[in-house]
């Protein structure tokens, strides 16, 4: 909602306006509050000038500043600024009405959209703003430019891996099932344990030391911290999604400036979080149809070429079957916002036929794995659609491959043809590949996450070999382009999940164990081996790289630490959780699908009690490991924040001229 | 009293009476046909496998457009009730709006049932498994909060009155899910 200004008995924006109230202002009894200023930093917050700066951007990459101020009663802000070390900047947007809850209905949002900064070093900027009995207020708050000097050797393309919840204990898990350990060493590396450099992230967002997914991938996409819940922005004072403070993607920034194309690649909803992080803007992940609309809307703005995954029903009208669009999850951008970006400003119009209109665009649409298979060498944009919702895990994938016939899990989905994501990044890279100038892509295995959610730990581990299986297919890309930079990290730790250590008894005792009901004395006692007792797993692997069977004779066995309550009986589930976001599954009652963890491996009686008041577990605070290999990985070592990466992928991408002498420094301090 | 609170007061004491997981003697109840009305299921809604773009009605349930249907399925729990409508899943969903919005794991063939009976505060008593039985209609239509049904159930009033059980109750193993699955995490 914008204010209307006409009402105001002066003009805003004007700078001399605001210095000439300035100098009327007599000595302040009441004046007016500035409640937010964005870019976020501790000097506004709690008037600390130190590092570490909450914000930090790119030399040239844009972003909002943005203030909320709460006028006295009675009063209005007629005029408002802001400037930048001292200087004014920018033209101000007409003032919008804050419209979040709880704020006093004169309280107004003011804005300099898609401002940017090319001096490296910290910088101050403040708001100042006056009332209409002339009172006024300053609020100065701080972010930092990362000096980056482009004359180097840069990476052309670069590939970021995201294993969403994929902590330490998922990597290990993974190696142990697919390779096995022999004498406590691993029989074969992971494709990412090749990877010649390791670092530590840390991943909390701007408002919790829990992190959930949308700011989990923001900090990749922008180099900046965001609320739990949003992604491509700051959070502000209204209620509307498209008008947050935005911050320049890496693919909005490498595109304008170098020419590049992007690409997203996921296993789940294409909405979700993560993808959404690398090619939307908003205050709210799950409002899909908007999310989806701008893909299309602004892929002049991302470069964005290539797109797979699930969600299609975010691209049906809403007049086809199996649509969900909605206006409810559309979006709209304010003008202001749209001009200063040089975006469209969207629209609600859960009509649209998004398919058709990326079809039109010179897309090639693959609704399955067949079809993926066969699209033409000289395809240059590619859509992928696979699933109305999330696509099928790994298991479920596999197990349709192998037995064939129609009675699989993903026959009951509805989607029998669904690719594995290895070869979904196989086309991904050779499309994306035709771009002279290079690209970035973003790659998820975005079901390691759900399914630790659900504390099922098999297609949990399956798909993080799902994934390893990409990390393999990016390796060789990269080793065939050596202008390639391929990072592979997480967005967070998911359940808290850990190798416990591993059955002492065979499966057939497990079986007869879980149909006892007995509880803790069968399942617990006399099966979980810890220590010494749990030995070496021994999986065996099938030609198709995954494992023959996951229900061994003395299995792997994980556990959860930040659970909710389930039943456990150890043994594969072979059903996944309800997922009703597929659509179509069958008529009740279901034939063997568990709605939750408290309604799967019941038989057994053993119940392990939670720790939060939650149905699944959910995500922990836990640092997570990154591995990076290919032009000038070197820089991805030690202990980072999770925005570091999106600073040491640019400057690799762009070729700062200071990394060889930062690495040689390394090298001599040792 | 109304007829739907009655209904409501039924359904939450044959909850009381259910077992936490599915039995099989509940479930000869639930396939009780109503007499009158054709049995419809939910995977008789769209054919399967679904191609390149949307969803297809299957003949069976253009068949039955416009004629009276009974269906079983789960009550959706929602946030945010609309008096006079409630939805029927295949399996057992809970809805967030006020945190997720429309974005939720609501299934495609969910059936919006609409009952001009039902309050917004039944609605919060009705859980579980249900039978209904109405007069089918088809077709893409946004509803008043917003979601786009496909497959609608309109019980007659007239209907309801005339039939103490109009929306019949039976144990439904359980409990709503908590929570739907993790597509927002």
């Amino acid at each position: 909602m914008e204010v209307n200004m006409d009402r105001q008995s002066i003009a805003c924006s004007s700078v001399s306006v605001v210095t000439a109230l300035m100098a009327l202002c007599p000595l302040a009894q009441a004046a007016p509050a500035v409640k937010l200023l964005t870019p976020p930093s501790a000097l506004f917050n709690f008037n600390d000038p130190n590092p570490p700066y909450i914000s930090r951007f790119l030399p040239g990459q844009r972003f909002d500043l943005q203030a909320t101020i709460l006028p006295d009663a009675g009063q209005t802000i007629v005029a408002a600024s802001f400037s930048v070390d001292g200087q004014t900047v920018g033209e101000t947007s007409p003032l919008r009405a804050a419209t979040a809850a709880g704020l006093p209905l004169n309280s107004v949002v003011v804005s300099v959209r898609a401002y940017a900064n090319t001096e490296a070093g910290v910088h101050t900027f403040s708001i100042t703003a006056v009332q209409s009995d002339h009172e006024m207020v300053t609020r100065t708050g701080n972010f930092e430019i990362v000096g980056i000097k482009p004359t180097g050797l840069a990476a052309k393309n670069i590939i970021l891996l995201i294993g969403d919840g994929m902590g330490i204990a998922q990597r290990t898990a993974a190696r142990i099932m697919k390779n096995g350990i022999t004498m406590g060493k691993a029989n074969a590396p992971l494709a990412m344990d090749t990877f010649p450099f390791t670092g530590i992230v840390t991943t909390h967002s701007l408002n919790s030391i829990v992190t959930d997914s949308s700011p989990g991938a923001s900090c990749y996409a922008t180099g900046n911290k965001a609320n739990n819940n949003q992604h491509g922005v700051f959070p502000d004072s209204t209620a509307e999604l498209g008008d947050n403070p935005r911050i320049e993607s890496i693919g909005e920034f490498l595109h304008r400036t170098e020419g590049r194309s992007l690409g997203i690649v996921t296993t789940t909803d294409l909405f979700d979080s993560t993808p959404g992080a690398f090619g939307s803007h908003t205050q709210s992940r799950t409002a899909g149809t908007g999310i989806c609309d701008e893909f299309f809307d602004e892929r002049e703005a991302t470069g964005l070429k290539v797109l797979m995954g699930g969600g299609r029903k975010w691209f049906l009208p809403n007049t086809t079957l199996g649509s969900a669009r909605a206006a409810l999850t559309d979006y709209v951008i304010p003008g202001e916002v749209a001009a200063a970006w040089g975006i469209p400003e969207g629209i609600i119009d859960p009509e649209r036929d998004l398919l058709g209109m990326f079809i039109e665009d010179g897309f090639t649409y693959v609704p399955d794995s067949t079809s993926l298979n066969s699209i033409p060498d000289s395809t240059t944009k590619l859509l992928g659609l696979f699933n109305l919702s999330n696509m099928n895990v790994a298991k479920d994938k596999i197990d349709k491959r192998r037995n064939g016939g129609t009675g699989n899990v993903v026959d009951a989905f509805g989607f029998p043809d669904q690719p594995m994501l290895d070869e979904m990044a196989e086309k991904a890279l050779a499309v994306l590949s035709k771009n002279p100038n290079g690209f970035v892509v973003m790659i998820e295995g975005g079901s390691i996450d759900k399914q630790a959610h659900l504390m099922d730990s098999d297609r949990m581990v399956l798909d993080t070999i799902e994934f390893d299986r990409t990390i393999e297919v990016c390796r060789q890309f990269a080793l065939s382009h050596p202008d390639t930079l391929v990072i592979v990290t997480a967005d967070h730790e998911c359940g808290g999940a850990n190798i416990i250590g591993a059955s002492i008894v065979s499966h057939a005792n497990l079986l007869a164990r879980a149909a006892s009901g007995g509880g803790t004395a069968q399942l617990r006692s006399g099966v979980v081996g810890t220590l010494d007792a749990a030995s070496f797993p021994q999986y065996s692997l099938a030609t198709d790289g995954y494992p023959v069977t996951t229900d061994i004779d003395r299995r792997m066995l994980i556990g959860y630490a930040c659970n909710a309550d389930r039943y456990e009986d150890w043994v594969t589930n072979p059903y996944p959780i309800q997922n009703a976001s597929h659509g179509i599954v069958t008529t009740p009652p279901l034939p063997g699908y568990p709605q939750n963890p408290l309604q799967r491996d019941t038989a057994g009686n053993f119940l392990v009690t939670g720790q939060i008041p939650d149905s699944i577990a959910t995500h922990t605070a836990s640092d997570i490991p990154l591995s990076a290999m290919g032009r000038n990985a070197a820089l991805f070592t030690g202990v980072m924040d999770n925005t570091d990466v999106f600073f040491k992928m640019m400057r690799v991408a762009l070729g700062d001229a200071k990394i060889r002498q930062e690495l040689m420094d390394q090298i001599n301090s040792h | 009293m109304k007829t739907w609170a009655l209904v409501a007061l039924a359904i939450c004491a044959a909850n009381d009476l259910g077992e936490a997981r599915g039995r099989a003697d509940d479930r000869s109840q639930w396939h009780a046909s109503v007499e009158g009305a054709s049995e419809l299921k939910f995977e008789e809604f769209f054919r399967l496998p679904i191609g390149p773009a949307g969803l297809v009605f299957t003949d069976k349930i253009k068949g039955l457009d416009g004629k009276r249907v009974s269906i079983v399925g789960y009550v959706v729990k929602q946030e945010r009730k609309t008096p006079g409508v409630f939805l029927l899943a295949p399996l057992p969903v809970e809805l967030n709006e006020e945190h997720y919005g429309l974005a939720d794991d609501l299934p495609a063939s969910t059936l919006f049932v609409h009952d001009l009976g039902v309050q917004e505060q039944d609605l919060g008593k009705v859980h579980g498994m249900r039978r209904v039985t109405g007069i089918l209609s088809l077709g893409n239509r946004e509803e008043a909060n917003g979601r786009i049904s496909a497959v609608r159930l309109n019980i007659n009033p007239v209907e309801t009155k005339s039939k103490a059980t109009a929306v019949t109750g039976h144990s439904a193993g359980g409990k709503l899910a908590q929570k739907p699955n993790s597509e927002s995490r």
